[in-house]
């Protein structure tokens, strides 16, 4: 397993494609704080914004993108063959691949809050002492991160194909959603009071209340965390039982 | 686990592989023993790359076992192999010093062989140009280059002088005879041009269909592939006696009207005047000779 998680992290170290990646996102960050200070936005404080700044960039879309070119790589490069071939087990790939793909995960998650932090002092927002449910926040998010994250990974370690990959990452989810939500409301269109919303469990929606700066209810502290961990386990265990049976 | 009495480095029992009601690999009992260059022939899409990806753990059989090393701990075992299957899988952006720096890892080599090694495949000069601007020969040697990575002591070759030029092919026979023979190292190798794999092999495995027809150590293929004579007369079980007085070692094998008699040193002069002598009616001696190729076209099924 040591020697699988030396060479995921020598590949990773050297991918071009996860630097513009993210590169790209702090870019993005930096250009729309610009702008927000060109056209004279009402400013947060620098801390407040440091909390939001998963949900609030473009971070969680590079990432489905970054985790499709990850996870795909070896299995469209076809050097996974190279991989299986030295008598490493299919589950230690994978979950080398998992490991290492994640801490990526929680170190752009660090480096983007750190990063909004650190641009919106230069610009002159004021700084706050972070409060304790700031720090709830912060654990919250990156219990989420792990959703997203087993989310992204598993899908595209069952669909193998990269751009195939990126396309489910980046719309594939939002639109099942919008498909199921559409199903739901025209089967139940006659219940008096059906007020189920399928979309109350998308990820996404998950995130909203964490970032908010409001304090969580009850059934969102719930949700908080039970969908992320849901979605790892039922996205990280389908990845793991394709990736057993596929031939390469 | 269990572990053979043999010294069998490859050994498989009832191996097969199906896809739907397609069975690629039939039952099939392969032997390759410590220090045999074995030669795995067969037509396209006969079975050949289906096993090797068995024996390395890229694809699941549907029935029957293996042992490697002697061994049913396969991971394990399969640390000790080196292999090349289809064409090489190769990180195209990187040079083929990173290439091979990276699956040094995996096969716990030390990076100081990856100089070593790539100038041993002739790629010690291509400095920083990456994988993906090499032609397929020196993908080809990269391939092979990889596969020696950790001093494995079986290399599982599928087609390896696939895209090589006349010189390359030899580099790569050369290299492969030098290997064995220095290192002791076990090569299952497979290849459409059977004059060149003859040049090295010691042994033969034939698969037709899914079926492996036959397993034949070189010598053997040599004896049934030489000279004989092919002798035509009504009174082949007279003759074979006279001939056995003449030279008792010659091997004879009567037909119904001829008899084939495989002696090196026996002269068909001498042979026709024996039998004259003898009271046999000879219509005629002639020298047959099985070719290699004519052997093994038979046995995979006629030609593709």
């Amino acid at each position: 397993m040591m020697n699988l998680l030396k060479f995921e992290w020598r590949k990773l170290r050297q991918s071009k494609a996860l630097y513009i990646v993210y590169g790209l996102g702090l870019v993005t960050i930096t250009l729309m704080m610009l702008l927000s200070k060109i056209m004279g936005a009402k400013a947060d404080n620098a801390t407040a914004m440091m909390t939001s700044a998963i949900g609030g960039s473009s971070m969680i879309s590079l990432t489905g993108i970054y985790l499709a070119l990850f996870a795909c790589g070896d299995y469209s490069q076809h050097t996974i063959k190279n991989i299986y071939a030295r008598g490493y087990s299919r589950t230690a790939v994978y979950f080398s691949k998992y490991l290492v793909s994640l801490l990526v995960v929680f170190a752009a998650a660090i480096m983007y809050m750190v990063y909004t932090f650190l641009l919106a002092v230069i610009f002159g927002n004021h700084v706050q002492n972070i409060s304790a449910f700031q720090w709830g926040s912060f654990a919250l998010q990156f219990l989420w991160l792990i959703g997203i994250h087993g989310l992204y990974f598993g899908l595209s370690t069952m669909v193998e194909k990269t751009g195939i990959a990126v396309a489910l990452n980046l719309f594939g989810i939002t639109l099942v959603f919008s498909l199921l939500d559409l199903l739901i409301n025209l089967i139940f269109v006659k219940v008096d009071n059906f007020n189920f919303n399928i979309t109350d469990y998308q990820l996404e929606y998950v995130l909203m209340p964490l970032i908010s700066g409001q304090a969580l209810t009850k059934a969102e502290l719930i949700r908080a965390l039970v969908i992320p961990l849901s979605y790892a386990v039922v996205f990280v265990g389908g990845g793991w039982l394709v990736s057993q049976r596929r031939d390469v | 686990m269990s572990e053979s009495q043999n010294n069998y480095v490859v050994e498989t029992n009832n191996l097969t592989k199906t896809y739907g009601s397609k069975t690629v690999l039939d039952h099939v009992n392969m032997h390759v023993a410590q220090g045999d260059i074995y030669g795995f022939i067969g037509k396209n899409g006969a079975g050949k790359t289906t096993l090797m990806k068995l024996l390395l753990g890229m694809s699941q059989p549907t029935s029957g076992t293996m042992s490697l090393f002697g061994t049913d701990k396969l991971s394990l075992a399969r640390h000790h192999i080196g292999s090349l299957i289809e064409e090489p899988a190769l990180y195209h952006g990187c040079t083929a010093a990173e290439n091979m720096r990276r699956f040094a890892i995996l096969a716990n080599a030390d990076t100081s062989e990856v100089d070593e090694i790539l100038r041993f495949v002739g790629l010690g000069d291509v400095g920083t140009k990456k994988v993906g601007k090499f032609s397929l020969g020196m993908k080809q040697r990269l391939g092979i280059a990889i596969a020696m990575l950790g001093h494995p002591d079986l290399l599982i070759l599928d087609e390896p002088i696939n895209g090589l030029d006349p010189e390359g092919i030899k580099e790569i026979r050369d290299l492969l005879l030098r290997l064995n023979r220095e290192q002791g190292v076990t090569v299952l190798v497979s290849s459409h041009l059977l004059d060149e794999l003859a040049k090295i092999t010691t042994r033969y495995g034939i698969i037709n269909h899914g079926r492996l027809v036959e397993e034949i150590s070189a010598e053997d293929l040599m004896k049934q592939c030489q000279q004989k004579l092919h002798i035509v007369t009504e009174q082949p079980a007279v003759a074979a006696k006279l001939i056995k007085k003449l030279s008792p070692k010659a091997k004879i094998t009567a037909n119904e009207n001829s008899l084939d008699v495989v002696d090196e040193k026996l002269e068909s002069a001498k042979v026709n005047q024996a039998l004259v002598n003898g009271g046999v009616d000879v219509t005629s001696i002639t020298f047959a000779a099985d070719k290699m190729e004519d052997y093994f076209i038979q046995r995979m099924g006629g030609r593709a």
